[in-house]
Formats: structure tokens, sequence, C-alpha cells
């Protein structure tokens, strides 16, 4: 079966696809309308007390480099720019999910935004806060199994600890994709826009990306960074091989990676279990 | 060093980070001292959670040394060994947590 059908079958088998509140679905219509103002995107997702607390909690966070300065919406967005206020809003209702069932993951989500934060601001990228959200969401395809394919998650992590072998390996062998894979279709299904949809998707190989190459390197990167650091539960306790062609494409060797790596570690320990 | 969320800060703890507004306004200093009346005002402010000094808070797991923090983050590393830049990586970040100030030197006094 190709990688297609994986997942076609796969999907088939999903009961329920974690759903988008309501307001993200407005959100997108509205953001995508080129008359829209922040002060209009600032309201609507202002309506939803609970959901407006939230984005005011991530976009204070250190991994958008503003912490607890922004005290509206509409301020976040004049700052961020509609592409992460959206990417913000659906990363809030999405842990939401996390938060109860995968303490771990939502951690490790949170060091790989805050070390792709960290790498993409050093190496003066565009867009950095672009980037941190899509390695905030980059392990978006490790919820959906475990929402709503328990049975299969709890085989695949009983194989990671009977045969100590990486989450995504053990994946491919119950599912036959891994959660990049599956993660490349969600965010399809809920059209999120490109930029967040192929660094999620390559995260494992950014080599092989068609486009934005380097956003998914630094998703990359930062992935491996976050496990290295040993924040949060990434699935296994392992660091991944980092690929030698991503850390050329960035130029990585002609950056200090000691002072990097420092403030790495300043920007991931201002996060405690107290942050959210 | 902890980020506490506003409503569990208490008068006493030690401002560790400065909190400035969007106008770069400075709203609370690193080294104050919080009272009741300015957590109150930092409340009103719309701030969310402030990074404090020390530990006031217990999250129930004992803080680890440094060699303990560094022997662990070697173990992570057990199965990519020998690759070379896996290993420059790894060297870098054990220099970055040695390097860390742990809270007895953040609380020296300065000569």
């Amino acid at each position: 079966m190709s990688k297609d059908q994986q997942i076609k079958a796969l999907t088939k088998k999903i009961q329920s696809l974690p759903t988008l509140p309501h307001v993200v679905e407005k959100l997108t219509k509205v953001v995508e309308s080129p008359e829209s103002t922040a002060k209009e995107v600032g309201k609507l997702i202002a309506s939803d007390q609970v959901l407006g607390s939230k984005v005011l909690k991530l976009v204070n966070s250190p991994f958008y480099g503003f912490p607890g300065r922004i005290s509206s919406i509409s301020h976040a967005i004049i700052l961020l720019g509609f592409n992460v206020i959206k990417g913000v809003v659906l990363s809030a209702s999405v842990f939401d999910l996390m938060e109860r069932s995968m303490m771990g993951l939502w951690e490790h989500s949170l060091g790989s935004a805050i070390a792709a934060n960290t790498i993409a601001r050093s190496l003066k990228m565009t867009d950095p806060e672009e980037i941190s959200t899509a390695a905030l969401l980059h392990d978006i395809g490790k919820v959906l199994v475990k929402v709503s394919l328990s049975d299969d998650y709890d085989t695949i992590v009983s194989i990671v600890e009977k045969e100590k072998i990486a989450f995504r390996e053990a994946e491919a062998r119950v599912l036959g994709v891994d959660h990049a894979d599956i993660g490349n279709w969600l965010t399809n299904e809920w059209s999120l826009p490109d930029k967040l949809i192929t660094p999620i998707t390559y995260h494992h190989q950014p080599d092989a990306a068609p486009r934005l190459k380097d956003r998914a390197a630094v998703v990359h990167i930062a992935d491996g960074i976050s496990r290295a650091f040993g924040v949060g539960f990434g699935g296994d306790p392992w660091v991944p091989k980092i690929s030698k062609v991503a850390w050329g494409a960035l130029d990585m060797d002609h950056h200090d990676l000691d002072a990097l790596m420092r403030q790495v570690m300043l920007d991931l320990e201002e996060v405690s279990t107290f942050s959210f | 060093m902890q980020r506490v969320p506003l409503d569990m800060l208490k008068p006493g703890m030690v401002c560790a980070k400065a909190v400035v507004n969007e106008k770069g306004m400075t709203l609370c200093a690193e080294g104050t001292e919080l009272s009741a009346a300015m957590i109150e005002r930092l409340k009103r402010m719309c701030v969310t959670s402030l990074v404090v000094k020390g530990n006031p808070i217990d999250t129930g797991i004992p803080a680890k040394s440094k060699e303990e923090l560094l022997a662990e983050m070697q173990a992570r590393f057990v199965p990519v060994a020998g690759d070379p830049l896996m290993d420059r990586i790894k060297e870098s970040i054990g220099k970055a947590i040695l390097s860390s100030r742990t809270e007895e030197e953040e609380n020296a006094p300065h000569e």
C-alpha cells in the first residue's frame, strides 16, 4: 500500500476528527479577507473568553519574544501578524486536548517552539514567530493518534518500551505511516497555511521538503535540541540524528554553537511547569 | 528562577526578570520585592505571569545537580554516539549545563 492509501485507510478508522472551535473557522474566513482589521480579528477571538485568555497567555510566553507585555489580542495581532495568531488560536485549542492526556508531549512541543525561536532569531531569519508556531505544532499527528486511534497508540507505546526503538519506527510498524504523515493530512484538513504544513510534514526529513527547506530545517533541529535538553517527553527518550544537510543549509557551522546552546538553555529555563 | 502565574504570586517574592509594557515602560523591575498592592497592580495591567528568584513554589520535583543533568543529557545521546555533528552538539549542550549558575551562585553577594 502506498502512503496515501495507508492514510486513507487510517482516516476511515478515525471516528471523530478533533473538531476546531467555531471561532477558528470564522477566523480563517476573516483572516483571508484583505479588508479585515486587527481590531475585528481581535474582537472575534476575544468573543470566546476562554480562548481569548489562552491566546494572551501563549503570546506572552517567552517563545514569542514579548514575555508578559502584550495585554490585548488586537495588539498581539499587530505585533505577530494574522498567520501567527491563527497558529496560536489553533495551538491553544489543540493543546487543550493535549494538556489533559499528554503533558509530556505538550512540554516537548513548547520546548521545540522555544528552541526554534532562539535558532531562527540568531540566524536572523524572517518570521521567527511563524517558525516557532510550526515547531509548536510539529507533533500534532501524535495527538491525533492518541485521541482518535488510542488502541494503536497503546500498542506503539508498548513496542517502544519493550524494544527500545524510536517512537516513529514503532508508528511505522503499527500504522504504516508516522505522525508526520498524519500531521500532514490533518493540517491539510484544517486548511492551515503551507508555511505551517510544510515544516510539520518534513520535520524528520527537512532535505526532502519541496519548499521552505530552511523552516523545515529549523523545526527539525529544534525538535532534536528540545529532546537533548530533556524538555518534556517526545515519545521516546533519545535524541534523533540531526540531518547534516539541514545543518549545512542553515550554515550552522558558521555560528557559535556554544553561545547558541547557552541561549536556548536560558530561554528554556524561563518556561517551568507553572507557565500555563 | 521560576515563572509563576499571577494568581500564585505572594508578597515577598522577588522579581527576577523585568516586565515591560508595549510602550517599553517598566512595570516591575528586576530585583523588586513584591507587595500585595504591586501584585494587584500587575493583575490590573493584564500581566499573566512573572519570573521570580529562587524556587518559591514546590513542584514536587527535587532540583538536580549539574552533574546529574549532564549525565542524563549524555545518556540521551547514546544511540547517536560517534556521529561527529551529534558529538559536537552534545559537547556544546554539556558546556551550557556546566556554565549555568546555580541558585546559590545567583544569590551570592557580588564582590
